[in-house]
């Protein structure tokens, strides 16, 4: 079957003192593979405020990966990073031709123009706060925007930078050049095509206060090669830069002057331990690879010399700080209780409902040879460990971030998926196959000690993606490279689990804050298939053929309770959408611009029944403003348009001109 | 035909004799500002003697009483909703002899010839009102005419008239200054009540090239909101024309000449929804603020009516929610828009609409949002009925065209008992040819045709029940058309079926019909019910005076009384100015 191009990008959901002990995680791919996650390393409008998604095309490919048995990717979920942005109350959209901000209130729906330099093309803002960062790509500089204002002076970052990662906290941001972003802005503005793009700006931003607004300051430092993703420790005080050639680690309290950032390679030092020959590709456990780190790595305090292949087997050193990665429409984080206490479960013993655990020692099926760049990355919610993946590779890396030491564990197959417990006590590793297996490797021990491995076999079922809900109380297995049409429901805690059937092929899954309902987004229908939208009503059961539903756009509500679904057809690509931050509601937004559909509709997740907003414009961007009990539905229109949609009462206002509405004088 | 005519002019060369150095000033005619219909008399101002003349029709000697007024008026106005008549004065700025004279506003009860005065800050000459009159705007116009020889003024300064409650009226005064955005106001819309958290408003939508302003009448201590209608003040050129109100959703839509959207001026409650431990807005800000939206057309918009609905969304029940109609004349289009989201709905039109008559049906029971669509420029033969409610869904076929036997040029709504849109009567371009006047029952959607071998002249519309055409053929026939039927007021029986016509003939020619509001206030004899009266003018070149009184809604020859030189009434004893 042909590799679906599609790229999931995204994010979503949590709460703000979810996010705070949660750790996370990134998936990329190699350039010239498909998609990875947002630059930011979360997504705008998650954290406290809701969460939203976007489903793109990509061009999907096993990048970096030479194996004869290589399995079609997962395809993962990726943030429209020049869409409006969403902050508690406010709505920023960047306007490089006038080099203005736009800022809308929600509340009155005023609009307030702002001037914050030259081009201002790329932002991002602090989760769940009014406070938005914006890169003006015609003089090299941040600003930073609190509430409705400008704030501070213009701040020199690298050249071309077009990327923004926050910290959870929002006191720290890294600026960046994306390679993979710089093809996806329409403006004309562009970036400088000198300069190293192994240079970061590491910003720290100053909280406004009653006298003053947010300001920030900036120190640059240099990394590994092409940066493709920021992660943060959960209490942000690190940020971990994933590079083509490993990780570089910026602890915030030691950075003092511009200088190399701490790196620990997990490349090709990485991957030449391999083992091209036998097919079998498993390596001893408790072996950890000495990191090959980068020059200057030493001259930061904090970091460490590399340790000795004993030291990464403390499992003393890791801690469970709670939180939980994200992926691929995954419920971002949740994390830790609001006491923080780690929510991860603890596995235990497996009981009857799971198929029997299988030996992970097996050997894989084909020879393993990688020299790709890891694709999944995640981080440990106290900053102590990553664990990445490739794509394409049986290989899982522990790299501790700490003494820069890299653990590989090579599992019996392609891995297609990785995520780990909020806790980050361990991670949950998807290996896709004919039958496929889920593999809970216990950080860091698991990599040392197969008796803190588990493994599942679903001998009936097509997996090779996994979600973890934001608290870890559910883990959600399906697949996106195939057109299966079930989706696993995983309790880790209970290690039991369900399969729920559906009606069409997953393209995404995410699940609520409250992790009661998943939200499951359908393929779009194949060209043989489609024609048009024509005989989707958005009425739930329409066309009650199976050939009606397959030539439908949709999607199907799980409760994850008892795995009781409902298909919903819609007139158009369910296409982003976004969960409010209290699980009460999910929007999806339908935009089919030959068939005229321009829709907002909105679910209630306690009923699972749907309403429609018409929109004036093809809708384009989603996000929830918590503060305000509203999402925003950025449209296509040439002027500017945005409708806020009032989750609970569904009063609708629309704002058009946002040049026009920068000039009202009130 | 019995004539009452003053000598009063005969005594005039003698008593210019008197002194010659006056002769100038005697001599000089009346300089009279345009005749005003109150509601049961009507009203002359004369500038040079500052006096308001009040005719009452039924009175039998015609003696009109006298109100002085203020220096130099410029303007003078039936006041909505009251049998008043407000004149506004311009006053003298003064020179290094005389002082300088304040202009004022004055507001004289028609009955009781009696004036109220209020000094004013500007030197104003244009004056718009609310429909029920408790609100006045006074400003300059834009030709600024009146300021000719003023050195230094504010074309941007107004003052806001506040009448009270009717119940225990009290004026307030305030003088207001409008930001300026480089235009000078042109018009002055009025809203209907919006609803507020903290209470009902009235708005003032003032009208500027290439901008508008909204200020909360209520509280004119509060600052105005100006509203540009351009991205950026360079090669702007764009002149609001038409405001419709929209409380329920609290909006105002503005269509503007130039423009192919409709701009939405939405209003947002600040006090409505505090959060705990905020504060609500203290004067002058206001407690509601302004955002606006552009409702895309996709052409040139010519005319825009608002339209309620029902809105059954399957879980909530039916909900009332606003429709904007649009029409456009240039596309050919008509377009149904939701002014909450912005979606729009296109539908053709066979004819380039430019026109809407919106209007109600009942149908089992249950209001029906229905249209009239004219193209008055084009000579388009046809109108069309629009299934306003069915235009969304079923498109063009929500449109049905019927012929005319002459293009429109004019549309006149006519109203029923309740102030409904009950019919329209349509005109053609001259009055005149076999199809002049199509009388058109909107309820039945049956038309009926008058014609006119020569051009009806001064067309004058009665548009309340009992609704009436007059009009003037050969210059001194008055004719009349019934746009509904008449019913005696005694008998309660029918007087004069619906389109009846009628002519009587004068003996001058006639240059103005003026049908009064209501009946007078004295009997033409003993036990009878004072009529209602049309005042006709005629030709007076020394602005003497020179009426005929009819009998409205009974119109005789016979009956009819004349008024002549009653402007006289007072010459004697005017003051040298």
């Amino acid at each position: 079957m042909k590799k679906q191009d599609f790229v999931l990008l995204a994010l979503v959901l949590g709460a703000w003192g979810g996010c705070s002990g949660g750790g996370s995680e990134t998936s990329g791919k190699s350039p010239e593979g498909s998609g990875r996650m947002d630059a930011a390393g979360f997504p705008v409008g998650a954290w406290g405020s809701g969460g939203s998604m976007n489903v793109t095309a990509g061009s999907g490919g096993a990048a970096g990966s030479s194996g004869t048995t290589t399995q079609p990717p997962e395809i993962e979920v990726k943030v429209q990073f020049l869409a409006p942005r969403a902050g508690a109350r406010y709505v920023y959209v960047a306007n490089p031709s006038r080099n203005t901000v736009s800022i809308i209130d929600s509340v009155d729906l005023g609009i307030v123009e702002r001037a914050p330099g030259d081009s201002p093309t790329y932002m991002a803002t602090i989760p769940g706060r009014d406070v938005a960062l914006v890169i003006n790509v015609g003089s090299h500089t941040l600003r930073v925007l609190s509430a409705d204002q400008l704030a501070g002076d213009p701040i020199p970052i690298v050249s071309k930078a077009n990327a923004i990662a926050i910290a959870p906290d929002g006191r720290h941001a890294v600026v960046w050049y994306d390679a993979a972003q710089s093809g996806v802005t329409t403006t004309q503005a562009s970036t400088s095509t000198t300069g190293s793009t192994q240079e970061v700006s590491v910003i720290t931003l100053t909280p406004a206060t009653a006298a003053s607004a947010a300001t920030g300051s900036a120190i640059s430092m240099s990394v590994g090669y092409n940066p493709s993703a920021v992660v943060f420790s959960s209490d942000g005080a690190a940020a971990f830069v994933v590079t083509d050639d490993g990780i570089s680690e910026l602890r915030f309290a030691n950075l003092t002057a511009p200088g190399i950032a701490p790196f620990t390679r997990i490349d090709k030092s990485t991957t030449s331990l391999a083992r091209p020959d036998a097919g079998i590709a498993l390596l001893p456990d408790a072996q950890p690879v000495l990191p090959d780190a980068a020059p200057g790595a030493e001259s930061a305090p904090d970091a460490p010399p590399a340790t000795g292949p004993g030291d990464e087997l403390d499992a003393g050193a890791v801690q469970d700080g709670g939180g939980s990665p994200w992926d691929g429409g995954a419920p971002l984080d949740g994390g830790a209780s609001p006491d923080g206490q780690s929510a991860g479960p603890d596995l235990a013993t497996p009981d009857r409902d799971l198929p029997p655990p299988a030996d992970a020692t097996a050997p894989p099926p084909g020879s393993i040879v990688v020299t790709g760049k890891p694709v999944d990355v995640s981080v440990t919610p106290d900053g102590a460990y990553a664990v990445a993946r490739r794509e394409g590779s049986a290989q899982l890396l522990l790299v501790d971030l700490r003494t820069h030491a890299v653990t590989p564990l090579n599992l019996p197959s392609q891995i297609t998926d990785l995520d780990i417990l909020p806790s980050g006590a361990a991670a949950f590793a998807v290996l896709r196959g004919q039958s496929s297996r889920l593999v809970r490797i216990d950080i860091p021990a698991g990599f040392g000690d197969a008796a803190h491995r588990t493994d599942w076999t679903f001998a009936n079922e097509d997996l090779g993606s996994v979600t973890m809900s934001g608290r870890g109380r559910y883990g959600l297995l399906y697949t996106t490279a195939e057109p299966t049409k079930s989706v696993v429901v995983f309790d880790p805690v209970n290690e039991s689990y369900l399969t729920v059937d559906l009606h069409k092929p997953i393209r995404a899954v995410a699940v609520a804050p409250d992790e009661n309902t998943a939200l499951v987004l359908h393929t779009p229908p194949t060209t043989s298939g489609s024609g048009s939208s024509s005989g989707a009503g958005g009425t739930s059961g329409a066309g009650s053929s199976s050939s009606a539903v397959d030539k439908a756009y949709g999607y199907t509500l799980v409760r994850l309770e008892d795995g009781f679904s409902k298909l919903q057809l819609t007139a158009a690509d369910p296409n982003p959408f976004a969960i409010t931050p209290s699980s009460s509601h999910a929007f999806v937004l339908l935009r089919d611009d030959k068939a005229g559909v321009r829709l907002a509709e909105r679910i209630d997740l306690a009923s699972y029944i749907a309403d429609d907003f018409p929109l004036g414009s093809p809708p384009n961007s989603i996000a929830a403003l918590a503060e305000v009990n509203k999402v925003f539905v950025g449209q296509v229109y040439s002027e500017g348009r945005i409708s806020f949609i009032d989750w609970r009462s569904g009063e609708v206002q629309t704002v058009t001109g946002f040049a026009l509405n920068g000039r009202i004088q009130q | 035909m019995t004539r009452l005519c003053l000598a009063l002019s005969l005594l005039l060369p003698a008593l210019a004799a008197c002194d010659d150095n006056d002769a100038e000033f005697w001599q000089q005619p009346n300089d009279l500002l345009p005749m005003v219909a109150l509601d049961d008399r009507v009203a002359f101002v004369e500038r040079i003697s500052q006096t308001v003349f009040l005719l009452d029709p039924g009175d039998p000697t015609l003696t009109p009483r006298l109100v002085p007024v203020g220096k130099a008026p410029v303007a003078a106005v039936k006041r909505n909703g009251a049998n008043q008549l407000l004149v506004l004065t311009k006053g003298d700025r003064g020179s290094p002899s005389e002082p300088a004279v304040p202009a004022e506003l004055h507001v004289i009860d028609a009955v009781a010839a009696t004036s109220d005065s209020y000094p004013l800050t500007g030197r104003f000459d244009a004056m718009a009102q609310s429909d029920d009159g408790r609100h006045l705007v006074l400003h300059h116009s834009p030709s600024g005419q009146s300021q000719a020889d003023s050195a230094l003024y504010n074309p941007n300064e107004m003052t806001l008239v506040d009448f009270g409650n009717p119940a225990a009226p009290t004026t307030k005064v305030t003088p207001k200054t409008i930001r300026s955005l480089g235009g000078v106001p042109s018009a002055v819309a009025f809203s209907p009540s919006y609803a507020f958290a903290s209470g009902p408003r009235t708005l003032a939508v003032v009208l500027s090239q290439n901008y508008v302003t909204v200020q909360d009448i209520d509280h004119p201590d509060h600052t105005e909101i100006s509203v540009p209608l351009c991205p950026q003040a360079a090669s702007c050129n764009l002149t609001p024309a038409q405001v419709v109100f929209d409380p329920r959703n609290l909006s105002i839509y503005v269509r503007v000449s130039g423009a192919k959207d409709i701009y939405q001026i939405t209003l947002t409650d600040l006090v409505k929804d505090l959060q705990p431990g905020q504060l609500p807005p203290t004067p002058p800000s206001n407690d509601f603020s302004a955002s606006l939206s552009m409702l895309a057309v996709g052409s040139t918009p010519a005319d825009m009516a608002l339209y309620p609905v029902l809105v059954d969304d399957g879980i909530h029940g039916p909900q009332p929610e606003s429709r904007l109609a649009v029409a456009s004349s240039e596309a050919r289009r008509l377009v149904i828009i939701d002014p909450s989201t912005s979606q729009a709905v296109s539908v053709a039109t066979l004819v380039p609409v430019d026109h809407i008559v919106s209007f109600v049906t009942k149908v089992d029971g249950k209001d029906k949002q229905q249209a009239l669509l004219v193209d008055r420029t084009q000579g388009s033969t046809s109108v069309l009925f629009a299934d306003l409610e069915q235009v969304a869904t079923t498109g063009g076929l929500a449109l049905s065209d019927y012929p005319l036997g002459a293009a429109a040029k004019e549309v006149h709504p006519l109203f029923d008992v309740l102030g409904s849109v009950a019919g329209v009567v349509l005109v053609a371009g001259n009055y005149s040819g076999s199809a002049a006047v199509t009388v058109v029952d909107l309820a039945t959607r049956s038309f009926s045709t008058f014609g006119a071998s020569s051009p009806l002249a001064l067309p004058t519309f009665e548009t309340r029940i009992p609704s009436r055409l007059w009009s003037v053929d050969q210059g001194t026939g008055l004719c009349y058309l019934n746009l509904s039927e008449r019913l005696d007021p005694t008998t309660g029986l029918l007087d004069e079926p619906r389109l009846a016509t009628g002519e009587i003939w004068l003996d001058q020619n006639i240059v103005s019909i003026t049908p009064l509001k209501t009946a007078g206030s004295q009997p033409v004899a003993a036990g009878t019910i004072p009529p209602r009266y049309l005042v006709v003018g005629h030709n007076d070149p020394g602005a003497i005076g020179n009426l005929t009184i009819l009998d409205a809604d009974h119109p005789d020859r016979a009956n009819a009384r004349a008024a002549y030189g009653f402007l006289l009434t007072n010459y004697l004893e005017r003051k040298q100015p």
